[in-house]
C-alpha cells in the first residue's frame, strides 16, 4: 500500500512560487513551513516580508503577513511583537535588505534581544533589481555595479553578518547554514527549527543566515550555482553556530530572555542538538 | 480646595491678564518658581499659561519663563511686557529688564543690582523690591533657595495667593522627592515673607 | 468631571494618548518633543503597553507600522528633522490603510535648523508626508487642552478612516503648561488587546487556524490594480473632506479683517484681536482651522465673504497662506501674509501692529495685497 511521504506543508499555501529555477528561496520557504507545522506555530505567527525577490512571500505562507519597507523588517517585527507579545514573528530578509539598508534595524533588534526569528537569505547579490552588488558580494565577484569584479579598495569588503551580530549580548541564537546540497537539508531544517524554538521559549533574538543561490543573476546553471555556494561562498562565510544561549543555558541551568513575556503558544519540543556543521562535506555532481 | 474663596481670590489680580516674567540662570530654579506660581493660580481657580525658555539656555546661560494669569482663558502665552518681574541675577536684569511694563513691579535678588538700584535704569517701574534672597537662604538654610525666598516675599507684595497656598503646592510637587527638601523650601517661603514684612 | 490638572502640552498629549487606548509608543529623542517619549517611558508600562526607544526615527515609525498592523493603537512622535525620516513609513502606513498617530512638534528648519517653534512643515504635513498619492489627517491644536483632546480625536479618526493621523503642534504648544481636563480613562483594559471580538477585521492577529491568512501590503505590481486601490483611497478621502473638517471662529459676524491662522500663532493674534476690538474703528475676527487636512475650505470661504481683508500670519513662508488663498480664490479678498521663520515668534505687540498696518493699507487701497517678512513689508 502506498504511503504519502512528501506533501505540501500546511504552513504553505497551494500557490506556485514565482522564483527562478535553481533559486533556493523555494527550498527555504518549504523548510520554514515544515518547522512551523511541526512546532504548531502557524496560527499564532505573523510573518514580515521584506523588499527583494522574497517580497511576495506573503502570497505563499499561510500565516498572517505584513510587508515591510526595505530593511525595516526587524523594526516592523518589533512593533508586532511589542503589540502582541502572545504571537510569534519571523522576518525573511535578503542581504541587501538586512545588511545594507537595514543594518541599523537588525543590529538594534538583535541587541535588544527582541523575541523574533530572522531568516537571512545571503545570495551575495541584489536579485530583484537585476544583479547589483550586495553588501555580501564576494571580493572579485562580477555584478552589474561591479562590472570588473568587487574591488574592496573601491567597493568595500563583504559583511559577515553572523560574526558581527555574535559580538552582541542580545542574541540567543545565531547560526549560518548553506542551502547548497541535498545532504544539507536536515542540517538546515534543524537550524531553522532551533531558531523558531528560541522564540517559543522566549529566549530572545534568533537569526539563521542561509547561504543561497541566485543562478539568474550569477549567470550560472542551477548546478553551477550550488557549486559556487559550496566552493566560494563557504570560504568567505563559514557555516556554523556562532551564538547558542539555549545550549549554554542547558549547561548552566539558566533560561529566559530579558523583557520576555509569557506566551500562550504550544509547549516547545526538545531542542535539536546542533553545534558545528560537518567539515567532511563533499560536493557530488 | 475651598471653592467659596475662589471668587474673592480672583478679584485680587492687579490687572488682567497679569503677566509675570521670571528670569535668572540655570540652577536658580526659574522654571520651578514659575511652576509653583502656576499651580497656586490653578488652585485659586484662575486661568493661566506657563511658558519656559527651552533648549541651549537650559544648559547654562540665562533661563526664563512667562506665566500669564487671567480670569478668562489666556490668549497669548507669549508676552512682550511683564507686569511683574522676578529677577535672580544681573545678567537676567540686563538681558530682560526692558520687558518691564510701565508701572510694573520688580522683585529681585540683590545680585541683580550689585551697584545698587539706579533709578535711571528702571524704565518706569512702579515698584522695585530688592532682597538679599540668595544670601539669606545660604546663611539660614544652607541651600540655594533664593527663589523660594522671593516667592515668600511676593505673597507680601501682591495678594495673588497666600503663602499657605504656595506651601500646599510645594507639598504637591516635592513630597514624593524628599520631605527634608520640602521642609527647607517651606522654611524659605516663610523667611521671605518675614524679610519682606520687615522691609 | 475629572479634576483640572496642570501639564505641559507634550505630557498632556502623551497621557491623553494612553487614555485613548494607545498601547505602543516608539520614539527617538529630539527637542522640543522629548517629554512625550520620557512620559511614555514612565507611564506606558503601567498601562500594560510597550515603550521602545528606537535606534532611529526610521525604525520608530516602522515599529508603529508593525504594531498598527495588529490593530493596536500605536504612535510615534518627533520634531521636524525626525519627521522627514518617518516619511518612509508614513507612506507605507497610508498605502497599507493602517491607522496610526504621528506627532510633529515643529521646530524651525530647513536642515537641522533650530529648536524654537515653527510651522515650516505645513506643506510636508498636508501635501507631501511621503512619496506617492496619499493623505494623512492633520490636526492642529492651539492649547494644551487641545493637545490632549486631539490625541483622542486622532486615534478615533485614524481608526474610522483607516489612515494615519498627524498632530501638527509646535515648540510653544509642546513646552507650555496650561490647566486642562484630561479625557476620561476608557473602560478598555490591556486584556482587550487579546479579545478577538474587539479586533478589527483587517488586523494581523494570527489565523489561529480558524480563518485564512491576512496580508497587509503596499506592493501592487499590476498598474490597474494599483490604480484601483488609489482611486478607492481617494474616494474615501473625499468623504473625509466632506465630514471631518474642523475649525473655530471668534469675533464679529462681519469683521473688517479676518485673521486666519492656526496653532500657537492663533493665540498671539487672539490677544491682538481682543485688544483691537476694544478700540473704535477696526473690527477683527479669528478663523482657526483645527484640521489642516482636511482643510475647512468651504467654511473659511463662507466666513471670508463678509470680511474686507484677510490677514494670514504664520511661522513659515506662506505655506499655510496657499490653502487660505485656494479656499477664498472665488471671492476674492485681498490677502496680507505675515511671515516669521527661524524660530522667531511674533509678540502680541507685533501682532497688533500687523493688524493695524494691514487695515491702514486697505483704507488706502482696497485691492492691495501685502507680504511681511517680520516687520519688513516687501
Amino acid at each position: 500500500m502506498a504511503t504519502v511521504s512528501y506533501e505540501r506543508p500546511e504552513a504553505l499555501l497551494d500557490v506556485p512560487f514565482h522564483y527562478c529555477p535553481g533559486c533556493t528561496h523555494g527550498i527555504t520557504h518549504r523548510l520554514i513551513a515544515e518547522c512551523l507545522d511541526e512546532l504548531q506555530m502557524t496560527g499564532q505567527t505573523i510573518a514580515v516580508a521584506s523588499v527583494g525577490c522574497s517580497v511576495m512571500a506573503y502570497d505563499y505562507f499561510a500565516c498572517d503577513v505584513v510587508q515591510a519597507p526595505h530593511g525595516r523588517a526587524p523594526a516592523v517585527a518589533t512593533g508586532i511583537r511589542r503589540a502582541r507579545p502572545d504571537r510569534f514573528v519571523f522576518t525573511y530578509q535578503g542581504d541587501g535588505d538586512l545588511a545594507a539598508i537595514g543594518t541599523a534595524e537588525i543590529i538594534h533588534a538583535a541587541t535588544r534581544g527582541e523575541n523574533i526569528t530572522v531568516f537571512f537569505i545571503n545570495n551575495a547579490i541584489y536579485g530583484m533589481t537585476g544583479g547589483q552588488m550586495a553588501p555580501t558580494t564576494l571580493e572579485g565577484q562580477v555584478t552589474q555595479t561591479t562590472p570588473w569584479g568587487r574591488n574592496p579598495a573601491e567597493a568595500g569588503n563583504p559583511i559577515k553578518v553572523c560574526e558581527l551580530l555574535a559580538t552582541l549580548d542580545g542574541p540567543a541564537f545565531i547560526a549560518r547554514v548553506a542551502v547548497d546540497h541535498a545532504n544539507q537539508i536536515h542540517q538546515v531544517k534543524a537550524t531553522i527549527k532551533k531558531a523558531l524554538q528560541c522564540q517559543l521559549e522566549e529566549r530572545g533574538f534568533a537569526l539563521v543566515e542561509l547561504l543561497s543561490t541566485c543562478p539568474t543573476n550569477w549567470k550560472m546553471s542551477a548546478t553551477e550555482a550550488m557549486r559556487w555556494v559550496h566552493e566560494q561562498m563557504r570560504q568567505q562565510y563559514p557555516v556554523g553556530v556562532f551564538v547558542d544561549r539555549l545550549r549554554e543555558d542547558q549547561n548552566s541551568g539558566r533560561g529566559g530572555s530579558a523583557g520576555g513575556r509569557h506566551l500562550s503558544g504550544p509547549s516547545a519540543p526538545e531542542a535539536v542538538g546542533l553545534t558545528a556543521l560537518p567539515a567532511g562535506y563533499t560536493h557530488k555532481e | 480646595m475651598s471653592k467659596d474663596l475662589m471668587p474673592q481670590l480672583k478679584t485680587l489680580l492687579p490687572c488682567d491678564p497679569y503677566r509675570i516674567f521670571i528670569c535668572g540662570s540655570g540652577g536658580d530654579g526659574v522654571l520651578f518658581t514659575g511652576k509653583l506660581l502656576a499651580q497656586a493660580a490653578l488652585r485659586a481657580g484662575l486661568e493661566l499659561s506657563w511658558l519656559p525658555s527651552y533648549g541651549p539656555e537650559m544648559r547654562g546661560g540665562t533661563a526664563n519663563c512667562s506665566v500669564v494669569l487671567s480670569r478668562q482663558a489666556v490668549a497669548s502665552p507669549i508676552i512682550d511686557q511683564a507686569d511683574l518681574m522676578l529677577i535672580f541675577n544681573q545678567a537676567a536684569w540686563l538681558k530682560y529688564g526692558a520687558r518691564l511694563a510701565p508701572g510694573g513691579l520688580i522683585l529681585a535678588d540683590q545680585s541683580a543690582f550689585p551697584d545698587g538700584v539706579d533709578e535711571g535704569d528702571l524704565k518706569g517701574a512702579g515698584q522695585v523690591h530688592v532682597l538679599a534672597a540668595k544670601q539669606e537662604a545660604a546663611a539660614h538654610l544652607g541651600r540655594n533657595l533664593g527663589n523660594m525666598l522671593l516667592l515668600g516675599a511676593l505673597t507680601e507684595l501682591v495678594p495673588l495667593f497666600s503663602a499657605a497656598d504656595l506651601a500646599w503646592c510645594l507639598q504637591q510637587s516635592l513630597t514624593a522627592k524628599s520631605t527634608a527638601l520640602l521642609a527647607q523650601n517651606q522654611q524659605a517661603i516663610k523667611l521671605g515673607q518675614r524679610l519682606m514684612a520687615g522691609d | 468631571m475629572e479634576e483640572r490638572v496642570l501639564m505641559k502640552g507634550n505630557e498632556a498629549l502623551a497621557e491623553a494618548a494612553i487614555r485613548a487606548g494607545c498601547r505602543c509608543y516608539f520614539g527617538y529623542p529630539i527637542t522640543p518633543q522629548t517629554e512625550i517619549a520620557a512620559y511614555m517611558a514612565r507611564h506606558m508600562p503601567k498601562a500594560g503597553g510597550s515603550f521602545v526607544q528606537a535606534e532611529s526615527e526610521v525604525a520608530a515609525a516602522n515599529m508603529v507600522l508593525g504594531a498598527a498592523a495588529t490593530g493596536t493603537r500605536a504612535m510615534t512622535s518627533s520634531s521636524s528633522p525626525g519627521i522627514s525620516l518617518k516619511s518612509e513609513a508614513l507612506s507605507y502606513i497610508a498605502a497599507s490603510d493602517l491607522p496610526a498617530l504621528i506627532v510633529n512638534v515643529m521646530r524651525a528648519g530647513p536642515g537641522l535648523g533650530g529648536i524654537q517653534p515653527s510651522q515650516g512643515d505645513y506643506w510636508q504635513a498636508t501635501r507631501a508626508a511621503g512619496h506617492g498619492d496619499f493623505h494623512q489627517l492633520v490636526l492642529a491644536p492651539a492649547s494644551v487642552q487641545e493637545m490632549a483632546d486631539f490625541a483622542v480625536l486622532a486615534f478615533t479618526l485614524a481608526f474610522k478612516w483607516r489612515m494615519p493621523a498627524m498632530i501638527l503642534a509646535d515648540g510653544t504648544l509642546g513646552q507650555m503648561m496650561e490647566p486642562l481636563y484630561l479625557p476620561k480613562r476608557p473602560d478598555r483594559t490591556p486584556a482587550d488587546r487579546t479579545n478577538q471580538a474587539a479586533e478589527p477585521d483587517w488586523a494581523l492577529t494570527g489565523t489561529l487556524n480558524r480563518r485564512s491568512h491576512r496580508i497587509i501590503n503596499s506592493l501592487v505590481l499590476n498598474p490597474a490594480a494599483l490604480e484601483a486601490s488609489v482611486f478607492e483611497r481617494f474616494a474615501r478621502y473625499r468623504q473625509v473632506q466632506a465630514q471631518e473638517a474642523r475649525w473655530r471662529y471668534e469675533g464679529p459676524e462681519d469683521p473688517d479683517v479676518l485673521v486666519v491662522c492656526y496653532g500657537s500663532v492663533s493665540r498671539i493674534y487672539k490677544q491682538a484681536i481682543q485688544a483691537v476690538n476694544q478700540e473704535q474703528g477696526l473690527r477683527a475676527g479669528l478663523f482657526r482651522p483645527q484640521t489642516l487636512w482636511p482643510f475647512p475650505a468651504a467654511e473659511l470661504a463662507a466666513k471670508a465673504k463678509h470680511c474686507k481683508k484677510i490677514l494670514v500670519p504664520e511661522l513659515s513662508m506662506g505655506q499655510f497662506c496657499d490653502d487660505v488663498k485656494l479656499a477664498t480664490a472665488k471671492l476674492p479678498k485681498p490677502v496680507a501674509l505675515a511671515c516669521r521663520a527661524g524660530g522667531q515668534v511674533p509678540t502680541p505687540a507685533e501682532a497688533l501692529q500687523r493688524l493695524k498696518q494691514t487695515w491702514a493699507c486697505w483704507l488706502q487701497d482696497q485691492e492691495q495685497e501685502e507680504v511681511y517678512y517680520g516687520d519688513r513689508q516687501l
